[in-house]
């Protein structure tokens, strides 16, 4: 935490009052705001990967007796002989999922950035949209469709084509890759978006046929990116929960975050294993980040020169059609089928395939059912106060460092990116573990344990590098010339942030408020290792509810919460973008 | 040569359509510097892109030394690579990934048949020596400053000797000494290889000082083209006078005309013009007028002068410019020597210089531009 100004010289023979003043300069307005707010992400972050390191170091952790620093943990996990077979599931899962989810989400948004496929806002729309779609539902629904006497087994049954085990690694890899696709594609249509096009066209003029300029030139240079977008691919499905737990547990298939849930479900709890388990998906993430962060800042640097010129659209003629059925192959897998399914199983009292018999059978039961429930009404009264807390403590967390971060030059500000980034690299299994054993463990005045607070705390943790995201580009595209006119003008400091910088950061602040609000919303695998019975929230009672082979109620009770979700949404954008229009060319014109 | 006919370009369809290029024909002779030149979302940028092929034209045709490049009637359309052109881009557009000399030797390296090694490297060092950027060839090309990629640009252009070369506002993105010794670089290496040029420009002085024909365009069309002295001297559409900085424009009745000079009334006073159609007396005319086309008495009143009131000077150097309000709307006279020290409130005299006015024609929605005029006509033909 060094000095902000840059100090004079001081002389020798310093006047105790020049002292005074250069230790009251030291405790400067801005030094001890960034202290605290270093001070709050620091808390957030390290202590549940302190605890995790510790945890994965010491015996009989947690236990009754005496504990002490040993390696046992380390040899006994990793020499385990299901090990090998349990990283190499991980790995194969995680390695398809990405090979498939970024090959197929960059051909959608190259056809979507750089070609005339009719209808192709279907795309982006069957992308935006199952971010409101919690993980645990969506893989329910791929359950019910592609279940062994489902409807698309039947189809495959018809027509000749070979069934569908859904339980097995291949479920696992394919209801995964649909969850993952729109990442990919949102991911690829932001790079290809800002690609100088006049790279390409200085490669035409020059001579080059239209596939050698894509060989020569295109691949080249997108091909930073799309590494960097695939690690981070990897990264995230290597610590998804929902899919393995619902897919793979049943057919025997393990992988790391799994494994790591049951070995904290079972009795006595290995916490040992567990912490070492952590450690092993905590070191890939890292290591994948890391890689992934080279890669990408590369292509940004190089390809993104701010000039803008009308995109080239390429005229695919007649192929256009194959184009536009892709586009609405994709769009019928990822919105279409699964909220089709969701609505249809939440209107029957037992699961049935779609036929003309089972009209006869639909009801509203299940969704009166919800409201009649005191423990699920309890648990959406939760959620909601879980989430308007998440999206509103990140975003103020995240204003005040972006702040710091782009407009002061504290000499740390550093320190706090990396520990406001960090949790991108924690993966919810881990935050959850390490927070229920930092919460059991730690001589706390106020025991948080089975409190909403632990909740509050694990989900602003994991959504602060999104906040992040929202609101650092945003602060940077305001010019410091305006905050230097409002100073100019006589403003305070504080009156140049709340007068200047809010109203202009609106639409940032409103988007990130959202997208941290959607997180702790659906966020399933950190809560179930930190709910309590008083404590619980929908996505824990919806899969309790999967567990007990209520699907039909789960189904029911996801379908509310996606369209809670898309109201929630659609309220908050048009209460923070009214004055959009005039905010976003600020930022612009003022560069 | 090229020779473009009719050429027009309509984005997207309908009513939500705009037209970017809308009926423009020209002709570059071979080896000569032609310029663009207009305010942006004028067409010229996307002219030049359709001259290259980068756009595919809604109407009319493109020729170079006689080959059709592009027709709508006959919908014949050579994409950019087969084209015999050389392009330098606004933001130069240097691949990233390779080095100097990668970047240069591309257009080579894609030619078919196959060019061998030795002349591939041969003419990148030729075209590298061409910029004067013969020892950078193993550079990467991210290490390089703006005035460096320029060049790089450049000789990546030239070096597979294309027939026509084409430059899209190649020096906007340089500092002011850099951009005045590019421009006299790219004029110097066009004259050395004689190579026809089109060029992309909104300055002025960058298209008068480096041009051999100046085309005028405003709103998608051309309003006027010809030799950069004529454009200069004697503009014959008020946009043209605009722009090229002859800063004041008046409206006045013609009282006499007696076929080589007309006399003309104005809100200001009275001033003779050069007439270079036949003009009916009682008819209304703009005139432009330079603000260095008149004398300035501290006392008069002298026969003919305008009455004004100085209301500021600013100093340019090798001049003053006052600013003077005659009663009308506010005109700038240039004084080239600082010995009279004007200042705000000063009552001086102006007297016009006879013949100095330049009768301008606004330019009519839907006007046929005024003829190109040859750049070999003989000059002051008008």
């Amino acid at each position: 935490m060094a000095n902000a100004q840059g100090t004079s010289p001081v002389p020798l023979t310093t006047p105790p009052s020049a002292l005074f003043a250069r230790v009251r300069q030291w405790f400067s307005e801005q030094n001890i705001i960034f202290l605290i707010t270093t001070l709050v992400i620091a808390y957030l972050v390290l202590v549940p990967v302190g605890t995790l390191v510790i945890a994965s170091f010491r015996s009989n952790f947690l236990g009754f007796g005496p504990s002490s620093w040993t390696l046992n943990n380390y040899s006994a996990t990793l020499g385990a002989s299901s090990f090998p077979s349990l990283i190499g599931n991980s790995l194969e899962y995680a390695g398809l999922v990405t090979l498939f989810a970024t090959v197929i989400g960059m051909a959608l948004a190259w056809l979507y950035v750089r070609t005339n496929t009719p209808a192709k806002w279907f795309a982006l729309l069957a992308s935006l949209v199952p971010l409101i779609i919690p993980g645990l539902i969506n893989a329910a629904a791929w359950v019910l469709m592609l279940a062994p006497n489902g409807p698309v087994n039947n189809a495959a049954n018809a027509v000749g084509l070979p069934r569908i085990q859904v339980y097995s690694l291949t479920g696992m890899v394919l209801v995964q890759t649909l969850q993952t696709i729109p990442l990919a594609f949102l991911m690829g249509l932001a790079m290809m978006g800002s690609m100088d096009r006049s790279l390409e066209e200085a490669a035409a003029v020059s001579g080059a046929t239209p596939r050698r300029t894509l060989r020569s030139i295109v691949f080249p240079l997108m091909r930073p990116g799309v590494l960097g977008a695939a690690l981070l691919v990897f990264v995230l499905t290597i610590s998804s929960f929902e899919v393995p737990q619902l897919i793979g547990v049943p057919a025997h298939e393990w992988v790391l975050t799994t494994e790591i849930y049951n070995a904290t479900s079972q009795y006595p709890v290995k916490y040992g294993t567990v912490a070492v388990l952590g450690m092993v998906v905590l070191v890939i993430a890292l290591l994948g980040l890391y890689l992934s962060r080279r890669l990408g800042g590369m292509t940004v640097r190089e390809t993104v020169t701010g000039k803008g010129f009308r995109p080239t659209i390429i005229d695919l003629g007649r192929w256009r059609w194959a184009s536009f059925g892709a586009v609405a192959i994709f769009g019928l897998i990822s919105l279409v089928l699964p909220v089709c399914a969701l609505v249809w199983a939440s209107l029957l009292p037992v699961y049935q395939n779609p036929s003309g018999a089972a009209l006869h059978k639909l009801t509203l039961s299940n969704y009166t059912a919800i409201f009649d429930t005191s423990s699920t009404m309890n648990a959406a009264e939760n959620t909601i106060v879980i989430a308007v807390l998440t999206g509103l403590i990140t975003t103020l967390i995240c204003v005040v460092a972006a702040y710091l971060l782009v407009k002061t030059r504290v000499r740390a500000r550093r320190v706090l990116e990396m520990l406001a980034t960090a949790p991108i690299a924690l993966p919810s299994v881990i935050l959850g573990v390490s927070l229920l054993y930092w919460y059991l463990a730690a001589p706390l005045p106020v025991h948080l344990y089975g409190s909403i607070a632990i909740l509050v705390i694990a989900f602003v943790t994991g959504a602060l590098p999104f906040g992040l995201r929202f609101i650092e580009p945003a602060f940077s595209q305001i010019s410091t010339e305006l905050e230097e006119a409002a100073a100019n003008s006589g403003a305070t400091r504080f009156q140049v942030f709340t007068r200047i910088y809010l109203p202009l950061l609106r639409p940032a602040l409103t988007a990130a408020f959202l997208y941290c609000f959607i997180i702790a919303f659906k966020e399933l695998t950190s809560a179930l290792f930190l709910y309590s019975p008083k404590s619980e929230v929908l996505s824990v009672s919806m899969y309790s509810s999967w567990i007990a082979g209520s699907y039909t109620s789960v189904c029911a009770m996801g379908t509310l919460m996606v369209i809670v979700l898309a109201i929630a949404v659609l309220l908050v954008r048009k209460l923070g973008s009214s004055r959009t229009s005039r905010t976003i060319q600020i930022p612009h014109v003022a560069r | 040569m090229i020779k473009v006919t009719a050429l027009q370009k309509r984005f997207g369809e309908g009513a939500a359509g705009f037209t970017a290029v809308n009926g423009v024909s020209f002709t570059a002779e071979p080896g000569s510097f032609v310029t663009l030149l207009g305010p942006s979302g004028c067409g010229k940028t996307t002219t030049l892109r359709l001259l290259a092929g980068l756009e595919r034209p809604t109407g009319g045709a493109i020729h170079i030394d006689g080959e059709c490049m592009a027709s709508a009637e006959k919908r014949a359309f050579v994409p950019p690579h087969r084209r015999p052109i050389g392009m330098v881009f606004q933001s130069y557009a240097i691949w990233p990934h390779m080095t100097v000399a990668g970047n240069v030797a591309f257009p080579l390296r894609v030619q078919r048949p196959r060019l061998p090694r030795a002349e591939v490297g041969h003419r990148v060092e030729e075209a590298l020596a061409l910029v004067g950027l013969e020892q950078l060839g193993g550079r990467m090309s991210t290490e390089l400053s703006g005035g460096q990629q320029q060049r790089v640009a450049l000789a990546r252009a030239l070096v597979r000797q294309p027939k026509v070369l084409l430059l899209d506002e190649p020096l906007s993105n340089l500092d002011a000494a850099l951009r005045e010794r590019m421009r006299d670089e790219i004029r110097e290496v066009q004259q050395r290889l004689g190579i026809t040029t089109v060029f992309v420009t909104h300055d002025q002085a960058e298209a008068l000082a480096m041009s051999d024909q100046v085309i005028v365009m405003d709103g998608g069309n051309i309003v006027e083209s010809g030799l950069p002295q004529e454009i200069y001297n004697f503009p014959r559409r008020t946009f043209t006078a605009t722009f090229l900085g002859v800063s004041n424009n008046f409206t006045g009745t013609v009282t006499a005309c007696d076929g080589q000079v007309a006399t003309i009334t104005t809100p200001h006073g009275e001033l003779t013009a050069r007439a270079v159609d036949a003009i009916d007396p009682g008819q209304e005319v703009r005139v432009a007028m330079r603000p260095d086309a008149f004398t300035i008495h501290r006392s008069g009143p002298a026969p003919g002068a305008w009455h004004g009131t100085v209301r500021f000077a600013t100093y340019h150097g090798d001049s003053w410019l006052y600013h003077v309000d005659t009663g009308g709307a506010a005109i700038k006279i240039r004084a080239a020597k600082e010995k009279i020290g004007l200042g705000h409130g000063d009552d001086i005299y102006l007297v016009p210089e006879p013949g100095a006015a330049i009768i301008t024609r606004d330019t009519e929605p839907d006007a046929t531009p005024l003829a190109p005029t040859s750049p070999t006509a003989p000059k002051g033909e008008i």
